[in-house]
């Protein structure tokens, strides 16, 4: 293992591949803040440009535009409420609330180091038991995926809020918008009224653009304008209680982003989307999730990166892509004339060690990069809305339109930026609604899988399968668990809830409060509270 | 109330500009030194890193190698078995700046699912390969021969995997289904998909291309059952491996891959991009992709491609009836 590592770095280090992997992390880092232009379309762009490279160059460019992406969307996600990667959408919740509290550097800060953290571990994982991992994901047919999704959707329980049944209808009415399309069984064109346009589905990136940036916009808007945000210097750095915090929420957001991160096809944003439910329900300051909490922002992005990196094992282990850009990576390796598969590693050692070497470079860079600058980029929010908001709805159209050069799409990041306005108003959560988008089509394509499997059955199958049973458990303690604590809980803060609103301060929270019902912390108390 | 007002300017006046843009589409006459500009768009309506991916990759390079005015990038648009990038092509009626590279599911999908376009609505430009399929099974799977698998689909339903119900594939099922075996098919996106499926042992058998089992059967993880080519392959490692035919099986499996244009384009950008891929035809990379992809090469241009669509086409009505 060392002597491959070894290998790796000799080739990776060359001042060559070293040059381009920096260029490649920058170049990701602007794809990445730029809404509309994802790291999909980044690598497909550049992959023309690297022809003339060596294979291994080329690799680590468009694995470094990659890496850079995911640190750049969540740049524009925390300061401005636009994820410019559908992975990043999670970001705002909590980095948003953030940065209007006049903390934007910390929360970028934090995500710079947390997805470092995460990538590392992962990479460490990666390196070592990739064939290991391999295995295990080759397991997952599609009724233990079947299980996973179910899981994942019975997390829209726990990003409902109090409103649990509003959650749940909001979570089915994401699935029913992402059921417009041709569907992935039998190829019917769902809900197109015949429109051609319609049979790739609603973009899922332009519905984002439109429910974040656009719908928080318009919000802002009807407020009347919010003040440019003057943070003092000391709020612009992580203060030693930030990174306390940050330590476990890190390490459960990179063990989630991983574990997804395996399974082909699971995808990044859904790992993003779970780390932050786990935060939700085993974080010890979890009541503060949605008010600004650092956990919020650093879990999720720990789980993008360590998913991103762990994307890479069914792509060179098994030849199958773990999300849309490995997807893109793994066709640049077969123009490279690169099989990936099961003898990848022993016919191609340099090539995979060198560029498994170069992540590892890659996310140092991209931490080297982004730390420092975490307070530069948040004295953007200084700049006038007037001058700001023109800027954000530019690029979002811009953007929109240029991912598929379509009118269409511009006109859904329209549409669906009322939607967003209109559920902010109605004080409406979005993030079942978005889960529900992401989830449905994964869903369905299992449900359809399965069935196929089963000639028809669906139960037995899943019923004879270990994990798919267990995951299946873990899903039903998800809905009912909580449902049973947060009965007895509110009715302890029925008793409590005069003093609970009136904190102020760091909120230190008292080590060992544990997830005990009265163990609620102060609010992070918002300097600037604007709602 | 001056917040909602600004607002309903805000949207109105964003709205007008938006509809204004989408009024300026107009169509110039074409002239007769047309060439392409700018950016050329290779549509191909199947996921990064199968087969058809693939091709359009080698196909959009030796284009971008000719070294003139344009630069064409290869873009994605799966779903639905290809009816959703197929589809959306239809949209670019007229365009010359716009390239679909394609494969034989063009002519299957429309007689399975109720899909808004047939071969009929583009325009053939080139055909640069014909492909076909092999079938693999887990090393340890009591079949050995294509003919095993029929005999055993006779009893019971074989479980096999499928990139797409009307690709290749299925035209691999359908093609045993004939000699009377029985199969239960279930979707996945891609061939990997499909591969790894195998691997897993979700399924007991997979059809897909002679490139892309290639590594597998050299790692010993799966054994070759049969080809569905007309005659052995030429290679080293594949050559070993018995056809369908060969088996006793009446089974063969032809699919083509080509380039194709948006319908109503002109005379001029038709005979444009027929020399310049056939031009392109002669690079290195392309020999390379039909050698270490095992395809037979082809080069029917122009009509002789559209004759070779509708008798594909005919063809293909019978299987699918």
């Amino acid at each position: 293992m060392i002597d491959n590592l070894t290998l790796g770095f000799a080739a990776a280090l060359t001042p060559e591949n070293l040059l381009w992997c920096f260029v490649g992390v920058l170049l990701g880092t602007v794809i990445g803040i730029l809404p509309g232009l994802g790291s999909a379309t980044g690598v497909a762009i550049l992959i023309p440009v690297t022809l003339t490279f060596e294979p291994l160059t080329a690799l680590i460019m468009l694995a470094g535009i990659y890496h850079g992406s995911q640190f750049g969307a969540t740049i524009t996600a925390i300061l401005v409420a636009t994820p410019g990667e559908a992975s990043s959408v999670v970001s705002t919740f909590d980095g948003y609330r953030m940065a209007r509290a006049g903390r934007a550097g910390p929360a970028l800060a934090i995500s710079a180091l947390g997805s470092f953290a995460a990538a590392f571990i992962a990479l460490v994982a990666l390196t070592t038991l990739a064939p290991v991992f391999a295995d295990a994901a080759l397991g997952f047919g599609p009724p233990e995926i079947l299980a996973v999704m179910a899981l994942g959707l019975c997390t829209i329980m726990v990003f409902s809020g109090r409103n649990l049944m509003m959650g749940a209808a909001l979570g089915l009415a994401g699935i029913l918008v992402s059921s417009v399309g041709v569907d992935v069984g039998s190829g019917t064109p769902r809900y197109t009224f015949d429109q051609v346009s319609l049979f790739g589905g609603l973009p899922y990136v332009e519905v984002m653009i439109g429910l974040f940036a656009i719908g928080e916009l318009l919000n802002q808007l009807h407020r009347g304008m919010a003040t440019p945000i003057r943070a003092r210097f000391r709020d612009l750095l992580l203060t030693r209680e930030d990174i306390r915090r940050s330590v476990p929420a890190t390490a459960r957001g990179t063990l989630v982003g991983f574990v997804l991160g395996c399974l082909p096809g699971a995808g990044t944003t859904l790992a993003s989307f779970m780390a932050y439910g786990v935060e939700k329900r085993f974080s010890r300051n979890r009541d503060q999730l949605g008010t600004g909490a650092i956990e919020g922002v650093v879990a999720p992005d720990a789980a993008t990166s360590s998913g991103s990196n762990a994307n890479f094992i069914p792509t060179l282990v098994l030849g199958v892509p773990g999300g849309a850009t490995t997807a893109v990576l793994l066709g640049a390796f077969l123009v490279y004339g690169i099989q990936p598969g099961p003898l990848l590693f022993e016919e191609q050692p340099t090539l995979v060690w060198g560029l498994l070497a170069s992540f590892f470079i890659g996310n140092a860079l991209l931490l080297l990069l982004n730390l420092p600058l975490a307070p530069v980029f948040a004295q953007l929010l200084r700049i006038r809305y007037s001058v700001l908001y023109p800027l954000i709805i530019v690029t979002s159209l811009v953007g929109a339109y240029s991912v598929k050069n379509s009118m269409l799409s511009v006109w859904i990041v329209v549409v669906f930026g009322f939607v967003g306005y209109a559920m902010k108003r109605m004080n409406l959560p979005v993030a079942p609604f978005v889960l529900g988008l992401v989830i449905g089509p994964l869903f369905e394509t299992a449900l359809v899988q399965t069935s196929a499997l089963g000639e028809g059955e669906i139960l037995p199958l899943l019923a004879s399968s270990g994990p798919a049973v267990a995951i299946l458990a873990l899903a039903l303690a998800l809905v009912v668990g909580p449902a049973a604590v947060r009965a007895v809980r509110s009715r302890t803060r029925a008793r409590r809830s005069p003093e609970a609103s009136a904190g102020a301060g760091g909120g230190a929270p008292d080590a060992g409060a544990g997830p005990a019902p009265g163990g609620e912390e102060v609010l992070d108390a918002p300097r600037r509270p604007d709602d | 109330m001056k917040p909602p007002l600004r607002m309903a300017l805000a949207a109105s006046s964003a709205c007008t500009l938006l509809a204004g843009c989408s009024m300026l589409n107009t169509t110039p006459a074409i002239p007769d030194d047309w060439t392409p500009r700018g950016s050329v768009s290779a549509l191909v309506a199947f996921a990064p890193g199968g087969g058809s991916d693939r091709s359009a990759r080698v196909v959009a390079e030796s284009l971008n190698d000719l070294d003139a005015d344009f630069n064409v990038n290869v873009q994605n648009r799966e779903g639905g078995s290809g009816a959703v990038g197929w589809a959306t092509f239809l949209a670019e009626q007229g365009n010359g700046n716009a390239l679909l590279v394609a494969e034989s599911a063009l002519n299957t999908l429309p007689l399975v699912y109720d899909v808004p376009f047939t071969y009929r609505d583009f325009t053939p430009l080139v055909m640069f390969a014909e492909d076909s399929r092999m079938v693999v099974a887990d090393a340890d799977a009591p079949y050995e021969t294509c003919a095993d698998l029929v005999e055993a689909g006779r009893d019971a339903p074989v479980r096999t995997g499928s990139s797409g119900r009307t690709g290749a594939d299925a035209l691999v099922t359908a093609e045993f289904e004939r000699n009377g075996g029985q199969f239960s098919v279930v979707p996945y996106g891609s061939t990997g998909e499909v591969l790894t499926a195998l691997m897993g042992g979700q399924i007991e058998v997979a059809p897909a291309s002679a490139a892309s089992v290639r590594p597998y059967l050299e790692s010993g993880d799966f054994k070759a059952l049969c080809t569905l080519t007309p005659e052995r392959y030429d290679d080293p490692l594949m050559g070993g491996v018995p056809t369908a035919l060969e088996q006793g099986l009446d089974a063969e499996v032809t699919i083509w891959r080509g380039v194709l244009a948006p319908d109503g384009i002109s005379r001029v950008q038709r005979d444009y991009w027929v020399d310049a891929i056939l031009d392109a035809m002669d690079s290195d990379l392309y020999r390379d992709y039909i050698e270490d992809d095992l395809l037979l090469p082809a080069d029917l241009a122009g009509e002789e491609f559209e004759d070779y669509l509708d008798d594909y086409d005919a063809q293909m009505q019978e299987v699918f009836r």
